[in-house]
């Protein structure tokens, strides 16, 4: 068994712990307290594709059972608030159990004068109106929403809100820390300028982080009509640095290399219309100048063919480099998600992903039913097609998740 | 000879000038009055709604607790347990649901329901003056009281409803019956207001929404009530109607 200690998070994130720890109790008497408690537990079934090079240095467990109790607890008064949601997980794969105890967000926010507000602590600062990736935040530019059911984690952070005038406000943030099993900058500075109207909403988005020129951010959305709205978001940053692999004189014939990270422009546009049986449909296209071109994707995908066949002692290190590859991985996507009335005791949706660069494709499906107002069955499935080497048909093909949560209260 | 030619010039002028409208109250003053007594026009507010769907398979309720300024409103739901936390941001006509730790703020379109008949658009403060040009289509009873039948016409597309007709009683200046059509014309539900509630603003008493019961046009057995308690006036602090607080 295998577990990892609450106080193995960072020190920002233990000092959290410890003042809301000590402050909510006494805070409780004094302002609005309220507490949420939610447990999931469900069986995940995972398929890879069966020539995947992957397999041979990332064994993906076919099967898994997991269990996770999320308390979320709040205060606020008049001036100050307090969130606390740790958490705990409990994973059993074939031969092996695991359990882990995590802060997910934990922070503690000051309003000293109307329009003011001082934050610190863990939390998840997400924003950005696209449904399948959001460039626009350089801090968490993937937050999960494949699967709703994961919550995304937070990162340690320490901002500042000073709302202008009507409709404007802007936030100095600063992410000191994150987790060691996070992606993303470990250390970044931004400011955000918040703007809305009636009918529109947007906001520009500079960022610094070290070692790393400055990088512009930036999203709008539009109200266009009572069923309609018009988004995009748009940045020109750096990616995150990625292997790849290049024919060398070494043991198995190639080498891994970082590659160079230059800043290129990000972008996303997108729409969702209600129907008047209150179906929603989202339609997005997003470039990902970041992402492999043809030529740097064919040489992964014969690169990895090759060590695949390889002894695996001479090409263990090369796959495992390049199985760390960037999300999303080439350049040019479109995405349509369909949904129904959430508001009743049946949800559905579904998500199509389609890579334009290879024309690989991802399905995924999620169904929620309400037994009662605190049980929830759900079922999440996911299908992936296309081409040996392109980005949804050279690894995982498919997974299920069969799972329940209870509302406790 | 001119006798009946004059004759119907002074009908004419009766019947385009009916006796009602030399006292007729401006349309628009009307409906900004009768926003008063459901949440619009106030420096800001808070309440409890528990709204009630009964449908063909039963009943369901939610019960969420709301806070409006003149131009923004939030919402956050307390029961059931499923949806404890859930939130509903309005900035105008902007709107983002979130939900506790899983995702981003995702957007709304003003149709988007949120329970049976309850569009997002019900649950916030009325600003129908604002987003509504009134024109008074003449008088009509309701349940016995003399009400202003008005024609509310969107002045601008993103509104949650195209035209409504807006029963405005004329002796207490408030909503007691609405009309909710599409762009084309169709009927799609029906409301009734009751005033059970009182506040006190600008140093007057006045009467305040207690339930709103809506009505399916296309599905009479779909019935949703809107029921409003713990109603106070304060002005919250403008953080309260951003995203990530």
């Amino acid at each position: 068994m295998n577990i990892t200690p609450l106080w193995a998070i960072t020190r920002w994130g233990a000092a959290v712990v410890l003042a809301a720890g000590n402050l909510l109790p006494l805070a409780a008497q004094a302002g609005d307290f309220s507490s949420r408690l939610e447990i999931l537990s469900y069986r995940q079934e995972t398929d890879s594709w069966g020539s995947s090079p992957f397999t041979r240095v990332a064994t993906l467990p076919d099967h898994s059972l997991a269990s996770e109790l999320r308390p979320d607890l709040a205060w606020r008064d008049e001036h100050l608030a307090a969130s606390l949601k740790p958490r705990l997980a409990a994973t059993q794969t074939p031969g092996e159990t695991h359990v882990s105890t995590w802060l997910n967000e934990g922070w503690l926010r000051w309003q000293p004068t109307p329009g003011w507000s001082l934050q610190g602590g863990r939390e998840a600062l997400l924003w950005g109106p696209a449904m399948f990736w959001n460039p626009s935040n350089p801090l968490f530019p993937n937050s999960n929403k494949a699967n709703p059911k994961r919550e995304v984690v937070g990162k340690d952070i320490l901002r500042a809100r000073w709302q202008i005038a009507p409709g404007w406000a802007v936030t100095s943030i600063n992410a000191v820390g994150r987790r060691e099993s996070d992606t993303g900058p470990k250390r970044l500075y931004a400011m955000k300028l918040d703007w809305s109207n009636q009918d529109a909403a947007a906001a520009v988005i500079a960022a610094s982080e070290p070692g790393h020129a400055p990088s512009w951010q930036g999203y709008a959305q539009w109200t266009a009509s009572e069923a309609t709205l018009l988004y995009g978001e748009l940045a020109w940053r750096a990616g995150q640095p990625y292997a790849v692999a290049n024919p060398a004189a070494t043991a198995s014939g190639w080498a891994t290399a970082s590659t160079p990270s230059h800043r290129s422009a990000l972008a996303l546009l997108g729409s969702s219309y209600t129907f008047e049986n209150n179906w929603t449909l989202y339609t997005e296209l997003w470039h990902n100048g970041n992402g492999l071109n043809k030529a740097d994707a064919a040489r992964l995908g014969s690169a990895a063919s090759l060590l695949a066949g390889q002894n695996t002692a001479i090409a263990s290190a090369q796959l495992g480099a390049l199985i760390n590859e960037p999300a999303p991985l080439r350049r040019n996507y479109a995405g349509l998600q369909l949904g129904n009335d959430s508001s009743g005791n049946t949800s559905w949706k579904i998500r199509v992903t389609r890579n334009l660069d290879d024309q690989s494709m991802e399905w995924v499906g999620m169904l929620d039913h309400n037994f009662s107002d605190h049980l929830q069955g759900w079922i999440n499935l996911m299908h992936r097609s296309g081409a040996r080497d392109s980005e949804y048909g050279r690894w995982v093909r498919g997974s299920s998740m069969l799972g329940f949560t209870w509302f406790a209260w | 000879m001119h006798k009946p030619l004059l004759l119907i010039i002074g009908l004419a002028l009766l019947l385009g000038h009916p006796a009602w409208a030399a006292t007729a109250p401006d349309a628009q003053a009307l409906l900004r009055e009768s926003d008063l007594a459901r949440g619009g026009n106030l420096p800001g507010i808070a309440w409890t709604i528990t709204i009630t769907a009964h449908d063909q398979d039963g009943d369901s309720e939610r019960t969420l607790d709301a806070l409006a300024d003149t131009q923004n409103s939030r919402v956050e739901f307390t029961a059931p347990a499923r949806m404890r936390g859930e939130r509903i941001i309005m900035q105008g006509h902007n709107m983002w649901f979130v939900r506790p730790g899983l995702q981003r703020p995702v957007p709304l379109s003003p149709r988007q329901r949120l329970l049976g008949g309850a569009a997002t658009g019900d649950i916030a403060a009325t600003r129908y003056a604002t987003d509504y040009a009134a024109q008074i289509m003449g008088e009509e009873a309701v349940d016995g009281e003399d009400c202003v039948l008005l024609k509310l016409t969107a002045k601008t597309r993103n509104t949650t409803y195209d035209v409504i007709h807006y029963w405005v009683s004329e002796k207490r200046r408030l909503a007691v019956k609405a009309e909710f059509y599409t762009v084309s014309g169709k009927l799609f539900k029906s409301a009734r207001f009751d005033y059970a509630n009182s506040i006190e603003y600008a140093g007057h008493k006045t009467p305040f929404i207690s339930r709103m019961v809506i009505t399916d046009a296309i599905n009479s057995a779909q019935l949703t009530t809107l029921r409003y308690t713990g109603i106070a006036i304060r002005q919250p602090d403008p953080s309260a109607f951003e995203l990530n607080q």
